[in-house]
């Protein structure tokens, strides 16, 4: 029995599933597989970031015992640890240690190199991209601003797409009433020009907050989402398997959930990576603007506003500006590479 | 036709009436009046044959009967009744339920679709597509009870029980076709509304589905009601032909009265165009109807086909012809035959 399945299916080629059938076909878009490594990357430096770039050794002796600082912060963090009274207000590189493995980047983001006085430093041996005007590393802070980047791109596109997917379903499935009404929602929210409405609401608070940047972002970049799905959702309630389903007497939460929604969900996927990418540059944008992060926060966006004031510091500019067009070209081409290995009439 | 013969469906003065919106605020502003008074039963054990040329309303019918009419286009108007006999003879009208009185009769009455393409989910494996009706109406069997269910309903259709792991897209049109039946057959339906099950495959293939299909309805004992413009088809099929003509029934009888004596003028134009496959037999004269089908929108008044029917008369006008028996169980809605 066993043996004649395996040589019933030899075609194996098509005997695979929807997901399957996408990967495959992704794969075979040269630029996006690229895009998907090089996003890796970036996720795995967001999430690496501490023993990147930080000031404490990840591990050291000291006064005999050995200490895994970087570490011990976490734990600090999340309240199951504090510091010993004298290392809490040290300055780690000046304490005498046994010996020390410090990060390949032994700054942190934010702290000054006390070692320069002088205002911004170009490329050197010690820091690698250079220093911004009070002597911040920038190599450091590209590292820890890719968490940023990732985090603006999730959170602002799970809110749009959550809003987006309930409105557009509901407008699609329910239409009549329903319909009308979500669509001139929709209208509406299209017509404000989102980025000054998000510098305003900004504005209005005294301190800048990443998180409420990324909400903002989510909550005003949802209609192209909406609408996706609503158009989605119309083509498919008419399609003879949502007659067959109704007929058949499942339920409407089912004949959403599982029969239109699985259907209409790829075009909603694509456009939320492009979504991405125009979250990460309203960020930045706003960043550049000083209406985004309050000073202490280094995001690539914040790093390319210190540029604007020191002209000659040109890798203040280059730097942080190629991983921004790097990322978003990045989201930018796997969405057309998703969007190509979802739609079988382009099968190859 | 004998009179012990139990009923299963009784369509009685069946309406079914779609609003043409239109303005800014979407009012309605006409009706289309797809389905306009269609009455006829359907017996137990029976294949009844509906026939019309496209846009006649016989799709319609069949969408009217399973009641999905309401879900896709909720300002729909459906009057006259649809009768659902139970084995002991109680009936139901099935044209007012609402949808959670209708789930019960869900599973008695099912259909297949005439695009195997649209008509399967394409996410979902074969197994999880024939195995879905049997979780809703079948909540007391086991998840191994329902995959051999699967695996015997797949078996019955001609496919193999390995199959069921297997997505649509990985089938020809005939597959995907045995696989929607499959699904209708899962819950043991009384009647199939069968809606142009084999228009959309190759000849050959409509031939094993045909067949398939009748080896099915007599094994399980159920009724069709086979929608079709394919004649030689349907009267292949079916024991009785019911023909339709913007909306209204013209003539209904017996399979073989009706294709071979057809006595309404639609029905003897529409069977005039059956291909003959004896290029000897040149007896059967071809009747071109001239003239466009009306516009439903703006039906013509009296008898809706006076206005290409070859024997019309003035006094067609003035009143819409109704179904009148000609001889045992043939009636014909034309008082000038």
């Amino acid at each position: 029995m066993e043996k004649e399945q395996i040589s019933d299916n030899k075609d194996s080629s098509i005997h695979e599933s929807y997901g399957a059938f996408v990967r495959q076909q992704f794969r075979k878009n040269k630029l996006g597989v690229i895009s998907l490594y090089f996003l890796i990357t970036v996720i795995l430096t967001a999430i690496s970031a501490d023993f990147l770039a930080n000031d404490k050794p990840i591990v050291a002796s000291y006064k005999g015992s050995i200490i895994f600082p970087i570490m011990h912060e976490y734990a600090v963090s999340l309240g199951l640890s504090s510091w010993e009274r004298d290392i809490a207000l040290a300055d780690w590189k000046s304490l005498k240690y046994d010996w020390a493995v410090f990060p390949p980047v032994p700054y942190s983001p934010s702290n000054t190199d006390p070692n320069i006085m002088q205002s911004e430093m170009g490329p050197s041996s010690k820091h690698w991209l250079g220093t911004d005007d009070i002597g911040r590393d920038v190599l450091s802070g590209v590292i820890h601003g890719s968490r940023y980047a990732l985090a603006i791109g999730v959170v602002a596109m799970g809110i749009a797409l959550f809003i987006g997917l309930f409105l557009g379903s509901a407008a699609g499935f329910f239409g009549g009433m329903t319909d009308v009404i979500i669509s001139r929602i929709i209208e509406i929210v299209i017509t404000f020009p989102t980025f000054f409405l998000i510098i305003t609401i900004v504005a209005m608070f005294r301190e800048g907050n990443i998180w409420l940047i990324m909400t903002l972002i989510g909550l005003t970049n949802w209609t192209g989402t909406a609408r996706l799905i609503r158009g989605e959702f119309l083509r498919l309630r008419n399609l003879d398997f949502v007659s067959a389903a109704t007929a058949l007497g499942y339920s409407q939460r089912r004949v959403i959930f599982r029969h239109i929604l699985p259907n209409a969900i790829a075009p909603a996927l694509v456009s939320a990576a492009f979504g991405i990418a125009q979250a990460i540059l309203i960020e930045s944008a706003l960043s550049f603007l000083g209406f985004g992060v309050p000073p202490t926060v280094v995001t690539w966006g914040s790093i390319l506003e210190r540029a604007s004031s020191s002209i000659n510091a040109w890798w203040l500019a280059v730097f942080p500006g190629l991983m921004i067009f790097l990322t978003v070209s990045a989201y930018n081409l796997i969405g057309d590479a998703l969007r190509d290995a979802t739609d079988p009439r382009l099968r190859s | 036709m004998s009179d012990n013969t139990q009923k299963l469906l009784e369509i009685s003065n069946l309406q079914v009436y779609f609003p043409v919106p239109g303005g800014i605020l979407q009012r309605k502003v006409a009706e289309v009046k797809a389905v306009d008074g269609v009455s006829f039963t359907l017996h137990r054990g029976e294949t009844l044959g509906l026939v019309g040329e496209s846009g006649c309303g016989k799709t319609t019918v069949g969408r009217a009967i399973i009641n999905i009419l309401r879900h896709v286009s909720p300002e729909v108007h459906i009057g006259g009744s649809v009768y659902f006999y139970e084995k002991d003879g109680t009936r139901t009208d099935l044209a007012y339920l609402s949808k959670k009185d209708m789930r019960k009769f869900r599973s008695k009455i099912q259909m297949i679709f005439q695009d195997p393409y649209s008509s399967l989910n394409s996410r979902l494996s074969v197994r999880q597509i024939i195995a879905e009706p049997l979780e809703i109406h079948r909540p007391d069997m086991s998840a191994k009870e329902r995959n051999e269910q699967v695996e015997l309903l797949l078996q019955k259709v001609g496919l193999q029980p390995e199959y069921a792991a297997r997505f649509p897209h990985e089938f020809s049109g005939g597959q995907r076709q045995r696989i929607g039946i499959a699904r209708a057959l899962a819950t043991r339906p009384d009647v199939i509304i069968c809606d142009e099950p084999v228009s959309a495959l190759d000849v050959s293939v409509q031939a094993q589905v045909i067949n398939l299909m009748e080896d099915l309805r007599q094994e399980f004992g159920m009724s069709y009601l086979f929608i079709a413009h394919d004649l030689s088809v349907v009267h292949h099929i079916s024991r009785r032909i019911a023909v339709m003509y913007l909306g209204n029934m013209v003539e209904i009888g017996e399979s073989d009265d009706v294709y071979f004596r057809p006595k309404h003028p639609y029905s003897i134009a529409l069977l005039s165009a059956v291909p003959q496959p004896d290029p000897e037999r040149k007896d059967k004269q071809r009747i071109v109807l001239h003239g466009d089908i009306p516009n439903p929108l703006n039906k013509p008044s009296g008898c809706s086909f006076r206005t290409r029917c070859p024997i019309a008369r003035p006094e067609c006008a003035d009143f819409t012809p109704q179904l009148a028996e000609h001889e045992n169980g043939r009636f014909v809605a034309c008082p000038y035959v």
